[in-house]
């Protein structure tokens, strides 16, 4: 591996890496079937009022 | 009892395994290729490693703190060239473990510092900042008159020379007699030490008094190297590259 | 703290003491003297006193045997006292070394208190001590409460705080005696950082293992911000702490790298100790006890999930914006601001839904001072990170690089948003710790929290000031083309600055005081702990 072809491979899969990684991201997170999931997961660390002791 | 075997839940290791590739990617692909700079940037012919005096003022250096408030890095800025001298090369710290380039100038930069100030300037200061700079905000080293404990000094040469620092076998052997050699200019042993290490370190009673190793001699010893372990930072300038 | 183990866990925590002790001895033996015995010796106390301890209530009556269906809140509750410890030695340090920046003269003759070994007491007081401790805390207990379940054992916890705390004293006690790396953020000697990687691994085993035994199916965002922290911080320290020893039996060390390699080795772990030690810790603090507090959920959970994954992603880049002009390869350093300025979408993806949450219940962020704490928090978070990604902009850092302006970012982010999320988070603790309502005296909150907001913003608006002088001074040049300033009068021109920083400091630390009173007031004569439990499921086994 040179010293170019290095620099030659940071310069590229860094950007291509970082754009595949996000649109993955933004997918996965806004996705309509994890809404519940994730609309639960938000109010699971609340005490839910019916055990509230 | 403590459970040792525990169900290695599918969902906790795959959030675990996309964490690690997540955060590898940025460090590997600014990180490696440096490793394989040496190809680009060779080292220049006349880069010389610390001596074991200058490694010994570069240990106390460590030892006191001194990155704290000041850098070894010359920027390629117009002002830091007039203030402080040519910009600082990569090539300079090849042989620095660790690199002291800093990151406060709560003092100035060291980078060009060797042969700037006489000695006895560095004595006086080291002692009692206020007495040579009065406005100096800089804290007062009393206690290194105390002699300069170089047992250390052999292992310290080999292990650095394991790590690529071309110390060879003489140079490792003749460790704490070299210290002592450059700070006794005219004995036999200061020939002994310019056989091994050149004319281009200094060979002088740092602390101005010979008849004693003290930590100031090895401190100043570094200080005094300082940007003069190559001159390819002059060559760069000359050429004009920016 | 032994009442809460049964006897096979005694000893087990026994046998863990003596191995400690005896560690501690062979240390001590094979160093003969010098900083490394020292540090043995610490660890052949530390061991001796835990036999003492757990060997003394070793018959004791065991805790209630219907235990899973308790949580395990006493090492999250011995976790806060140590923090409250450190960050009074840690700002106490600080504003000492401030001091001295205004009175050199007031420097004692005595190596171990040079301002140079000072400094690294503070830093590593502060991030390690204050931060590190807080987090390992807090993780303790959003971890339990997240996953509705038990930590996976009762002896680790004991081990990772213990041992966590041994290494930051082995650190700061080798600094005052010159032990140091001189790598910043990572002064920390070779033995310490192997013994800290031990440390680490027991807390991500005990971290995974609690969530492999969660009762909710789904791992809260929070977990993922204390995973990202705890993983990524053992990656940076054991690749920026490769050194070799010059001797086995002797504290100096050689790092492995050396120059160019060396500079980007260091600010990749520099900035990414800043990132997830400071940052993705405290975001996890944050999506925990800002809902918790306001009773209101995450405005948009989505939101931080994104969120996570571009922090996780883009801070490991940016580590080379500490090195714009340098010797650092031109692309390296033009890599490094451009993910710097990017990092500004995740980062105020947080800022704001932390802040968008409060939505609805600003009558509480005006009445309750906790609740103050993290809305102000959250504020801070997101100016040091906007400031974060303008500074790392290579024109502007010519500016500001080696001057105070840095140390003004630094303390925006730390004192304003690190500090006061740990602030809000231990004062919503601390009564559930001790079983009360609320804390002893919710005055002196209010006055902790003007106490420690005047002081922020005394101390960052001094720094910008002092930065900026300096930075304008360096680069001055008068009519016929010579450089207006010496450096040594943009060092008097710093004065008036380096007094101001010191008040603000000082401020903030009478804050901090005021902050362990109350909490001692609160827990004293405490026995019960929190009322809430896990979810215990019907064994079926």
């Amino acid at each position: 591996m040179t010293h170019d072809s290095l620099v030659y491979l940071s310069k590229t899969v860094g950007l291509v890496w970082l754009v595949g990684f996000f649109v993955i991201v933004i997918l996965r997170a806004y996705s309509p079937s994890r809404r519940k999931a994730h609309d639960a997961a938000a109010r699971s660390i609340l005490p839910e009022p019916e055990d509230r002791e | 009892m403590l459970k040792l075997h525990y169900n290695l839940e599918k969902i906790s290791m795959g959030l675990v395994a996309a964490i690690i590739v997540a955060a590898s990617i940025g460090g590997l692909v600014e990180i490696a290729p440096l490793f394989t700079l040496d190809e680009t940037v060779e080292l220049p012919g006349d880069l010389r490693p610390n001596t074991p005096l200058e490694l010994a003022g570069r240990e106390i250096y460590m030892r006191e703190g001194c990155y704290a408030c000041h850098s070894q890095m010359v920027r390629s800025l117009a002002d830091e060239l007039d203030r402080y001298g040519p910009y600082s090369l990569a090539s300079e710290s090849a042989y620095d473990h660790p690199m002291l380039w800093g990151s406060k100038r709560t003092g100035p930069d060291l980078a060009r510092l060797g042969g700037k100030y006489s000695d006895d300037w560095h004595v006086a200061h080291l002692i009692d900042p206020r007495s040579v700079v009065p406005a100096s905000i800089m804290p007062s080293y009393p206690w290194l008159t105390r002699p300069l404990d170089t047992a250390l000094l052999p292992d310290a040469l080999a292990t650095l020379a394991r790590l690529g620092v071309p110390y060879d076998k003489e140079m490792i052997a003749a460790a704490e007699a070299d210290a002592l050699a450059q700070s006794r200019p005219g004995t036999e042993a200061a020939d002994g030490f310019q056989a091994r290490y050149g004319a281009r370190p200094a060979v002088q009673a740092f602390d101005g008094d010979p008849s004693r190793l003290t930590e100031l001699d090895a401190l100043i010893a570094y200080l005094q190297s300082l940007g003069t372990l190559t001159d390819a930072p002059y060559r760069a300038l000359a050429e004009g590259a920016p | 703290m032994t009442a809460t183990l049964t006897l096979p866990e005694r000893r087990i925590g026994l046998f863990l003491s003596v191995l400690l002790a005896l560690m501690g001895l062979f240390m001590a033996a094979a160093a003969r003297h010098g900083v490394m015995s020292l540090h043995g010796f610490m660890a052949l106390g530390l061991g001796l006193g835990l036999v003492f301890l757990i060997g003394g209530s070793l018959y004791d009556p065991a805790p209630p045997h219907r235990r899973p269906d308790r949580y395990y809140d006493a090492p999250t509750r011995f976790g806060l006292t140590l923090t409250l410890v450190w960050a009074i030695i840690g700002m106490g340090v600080g504003v000492w070394v401030a001091a001295l920046l205004y009175w050199p003269e007031a420097t004692p003759p005595w190596p171990a208190t040079s301002f140079g070994r000072l400094r690294p007491v503070h830093t590593t007081g502060i991030i390690f001590g204050f931060g590190g401790n807080a987090l390992i805390a807090t993780s303790f207990h959003v971890l339990q409460r997240t996953s509705r379940a038990r930590l996976a054992d009762s002896i680790s916890p004991w081990v990772v705080v213990l041992g966590y705390n041994l290494f930051c004293a082995w650190a700061v006690t080798g600094y005052l005696m010159g032990s140091t790396q001189s790598k910043e953020y990572a002064e920390a000697e070779w033995y310490a950082d192997l013994w800290l990687v031990v440390i680490w691994v027991t807390y991500f085993t005990l971290y995974l293992r609690t969530l492999a035994r969660r009762n909710e199916p789904h791992i809260y965002v929070a977990n993922w911000y204390y995973l990202a922290f705890i993983l990524v911080v053992a990656m940076l320290h054991i690749v920026n702490n490769l050194a070799l020893p010059v001797r086995l039996t002797t504290a100096e060390s050689f790092p492995v790298w050396s120059g160019v390699q060396d500079a980007m080795v260091q600010w990749w772990y520099g900035h990414n100790a800043v990132a997830f030690f400071l940052t993705a810790g405290f975001l996890g603090m944050l999506y925990y006890f800002l809902p918790v507090r306001s009773g209101r959920p995450i405005w948009s959970y989505r939101l931080s999930i994104v969120s996570f994954w571009g922090i996780t992603f883009f801070y490991i880049w940016v580590g080379s914006h500490h090195l714009h002009y340098t010797a650092l390869p031109y692309w390296a350093q033009t890599l490094g601001m451009t993910f710097s300025v990017m990092l500004l979408v995740p980062s105020w993806a947080s800022a704001g839904n932390a802040i968008a949450t409060l939505n609805g219940a600003w009558h509480k962020v005006r009445d309750d001072a906790t609740l103050r704490f993290m809305f102000v928090a959250a504020v801070f978070y997101g100016l040091s990170t906007f400031e974060g990604s303008f500074l790392a902009i290579r024109p502007v850092n010519s500016l500001s690089h080696y001057t105070d302006w840095t140390v003004g970012h630094v303390h925006s982010g730390t004192l304003g948003w690190v500090a006061m999320i740990i602030f809000g988070a231990i004062y919503t603790l601390v009564p559930q710790l001790g079983g009360k309502r609320q804390m002893a005296s919710p005055r002196a909150i209010e006055w902790h929290f003007w106490l420690a907001v005047t002081g922020t913003l005394i101390y960052v608006i001094a720094m910008w000031n002092a930065g900026i002088t300096q930075g304008l001074m360096w680069r001055a040049y008068d009519r016929n083309g010579a450089l207006s300033y010496s450096f040594v009068q943009s060092v008097q021109a710093m004065a008036p600055y380096y007094l101001l920083r010191t008040i603000g400091g000082a401020l903030f630390l009478t804050g901090a005081v005021l902050c362990a009173w109350n909490c001692r007031a609160t827990l004293r004569g405490a026995r019960e702990g929190a009322a809430d439990r896990p979810l215990v499921p019907q064994p079926a086994e």
